[in-house]
């Protein structure tokens, strides 16, 4: 696609951005901004298979790469943004958790497959909010836990020799004694 | 993608080793949300994976000694930041940290910022060489109690650790103004300067230092005994607006000319400690009270013989933000202090009153300070003839709730803010 697609994009954002100039004309009387408020458009987010989502701006201020891709294309919101690491479902979940108010307890009916896949998203797309209570839902499932049961909770296969694993619970005797916890 | 909840009964997750889902970056915001240290420990042991993000992550640590255990941490924490080594009572091993610990430190803990060594006896300049030559991201260090140490391996320290911001050397008996001369030299971004105790200091090290270290904020030379008001006012002078603490407690030699310049220059100081400075006179103090009033928040001045009822009265009306105050020995001081404070006057926000030794001072002057003192927390009235628990009892006055105090000193542990 190359050159071609990068010059209609330009000639695209050429055109909004004479639409937008014409619009501010019909807003301005004698050289005066009118009091009118400017509608702002909804915008479009493109999942991974290929569905277009329509949200309100003020949803999408809490995605910082979403806002990070608007104003490095000069604030141009027609054209549906893609998300490559986003699928449908999982956007669909962020946007119903949003709408909740980020409610813990709604996380907590969900499926441990789909927690992961809106941490994958909600990092991605820099939602430091859902990140932070997502994250804090699973590191909740290690706390008071033995290793065993973290091992199984989280399908993981012990790779530690006997002998690493005592090395190293050895090292911890003499480098975690009595100090407060990492800021 | 059905799977079990989650909810607290859930024993077993997903179908999917989260491993196979989540990458370094989102495992990484997990253990930032694993909060006690044991699970912290549990994180790392559980695959290879999760040791080398824990390792990796953890800043701080604090270990013993020995080079090969040290090494071993070191090829296990690469990107630590902050060392805690120190001995106390509480806290100690055989035989302690030597310099082969800190040649191991110096060339293995490459990325270090904060050493702590307070009281490790064992180590000399040749292991503070070492620092000096390995550390050079090194922003802090305490050697406070490190008898051995000289001036010779302390500015070996500042010649190669040049963003020094903090250093602590309290105790450090050896230690001399060739010191104060390195750290002027080589330490320009210097905040924050311990020499509680070092009797070979002198002022000519106090002015060396300050015509280099323009930013330092706390300054302790409490005991240290050779230094007068030639230093300290030029010091005082240099650094004026960045001074925040200055601790000069039984520095005999330090008379009025200190503490005018500080009420020159030292618009911002909040904590000074002038205990013992037995030269200093009520007119002094007044100026100083006028001049630092707002920022005030911490001022000892036990054993200024020469403080007077009006003077006190000043530093009581003119500092509003004083929160800790010492008059300890000040034996002229009366009632009379406390009755100059006009009634129109607003509460005041001490927390900490110390009038222990105040022999003229009785129940109706502490009548009248707690009054004012909504917030008071600690009260010393030991060696007051006048002032007795019966006597404060009879008086009914209202104590804020959770004040305490100290009449006799066998139970009470004392605030740490004015030492």
């Amino acid at each position: 696609m190359g050159e071609k697609g990068e010059s209609s994009k330009s000639a695209m954002l050429k055109h909004a951005e004479e639409e937008e100039l014409n619009t501010k004309r019909l807003k301005t009387v004698e050289g005066e901004e009118s009091n009118m408020v400017e509608e702002t458009e909804n915008i479009k987010l493109k999942t991974s298979d290929e569905i277009i989502f329509e949200v309100e701006p003020s949803i999408v201020k809490e995605m910082v790469t979403i806002q990070t891709f608007i104003e490095d294309n000069n604030n141009e919101t027609s054209i549906p943004i893609p998300l490559p690491n986003v699928t449908s479902n999982t956007l669909r979940r962020i946007l119903e958790f949003k709408a909740r108010g980020f409610d813990e307890e709604f996380v907590k009916t969900l499926g441990m497959d789909e927690v992961f896949e809106l941490i994958l998203a909600a990092n991605y797309l820099n939602m430091k909010t859902l990140l932070d209570i997502l994250t804090k839902i699973i590191a909740d499932f290690i706390k008071n836990k033995s290793v065993e049961f973290v091992r199984k909770f989280f399908n993981i296969v012990n790779d530690f020799t006997p002998e690493e694993e005592a090395k190293i619970r050895e090292e911890n005797a003499w480098a975690f004694e009595g100090f407060e916890c990492d800021d | 993608m059905a799977s079990n909840s989650i909810d607290g009964d859930a024993v077993l997750g997903s179908g999917l080793c989260i491993n196979d889902v989540l990458r370094d970056d989102e495992l990484r915001s997990i253990l930032g949300r694993v909060e006690s240290e044991k699970d912290k420990e549990t994180f790392g042991l559980v695959c290879k994976r999760w040791l080398r993000l824990q390792s990796t992550e953890r800043k701080k640590l604090a270990a013993r000694a020995g080079p090969h255990m040290l090494r071993k941490m070191a090829d296990r924490f690469t990107r630590l930041v902050e060392l805690d080594l120190a001995q106390s009572v509480s806290r100690s091993f055989y035989p302690g940290v030597t310099d082969s610990d800190l040649a191991v430190i110096a060339t293995a803990f490459t990325c270090l910022k904060i050493l702590n060594l307070h009281n490790c006896k064992g180590i000399t300049d040749a292991g503070m060489k070492a620092i000096g030559e390995g550390l050079s991201l090194l922003q802090s260090l305490d050697v406070s109690y490190c008898r051995k140490l000289t001036d010779k391996g302390l500015s070996a320290v500042a010649k190669g650790c040049c963003d020094l911001r903090i250093l602590h050397m309290a105790g450090c008996r050896f230690v001399n103004d060739g010191v104060l001369e390195a750290l002027s030299k080589y330490c320009r971004n210097l905040e924050e300067l311990g020499l509680q105790g070092c009797t070979s200091i002198t002022d000519n090290g106090l002015i060396n230092l300050a015509s280099g270290c323009r930013q330092i904020r706390f300054l302790d030379i409490n005991k240290c005994s050779n230094v007068s008001d030639v230093g300290v006012s030029s010091f005082s002078s240099a650094c004026s607006s960045s001074l925040k603490t200055l601790k000069l407690l039984d520095c005999y030699k330090i008379g009025d000319e200190t503490i005018l310049s500080i009420a020159e220059f030292c618009g911002n100081l909040e904590t000074l400690i002038i205990g013992g400075c037995r030269d200093v006179s009520a007119d002094a103090i007044k100026s100083l009270a006028t001049a630092c009033g707002s920022s005030l928040k911490n001022l000892r001045m036990d054993w200024c013989l020469n403080t007077s009822d009006s003077s006190l009265s000043c530093v009581l009306s003119q500092c509003r933000n004083l929160e800790a105050l010492d008059i300890g020995c000040c034996e002229e001081l009366t009632d009379a202090a406390f009755q100059l404070m006009s009634n129109e006057e607003p509460g005041l926000s001490l927390k900490i009153l110390k009038v222990s030794n105040c022999p003229k001072i009785t129940v109706a002057g502490i009548g009248i300070i707690v009054g004012k003192c909504t917030s008071l927390q600690y009260l010393d009235v030991r060696s007051c003839p006048h002032i007795t628990k019966a006597g404060l009892d009879e008086a009914g006055f209202h104590f804020p709730e959770f004040c305490k105090i100290n009449f006799n000193g066998s139970s009470i542990s004392e605030p740490v803010v004015l030492l």
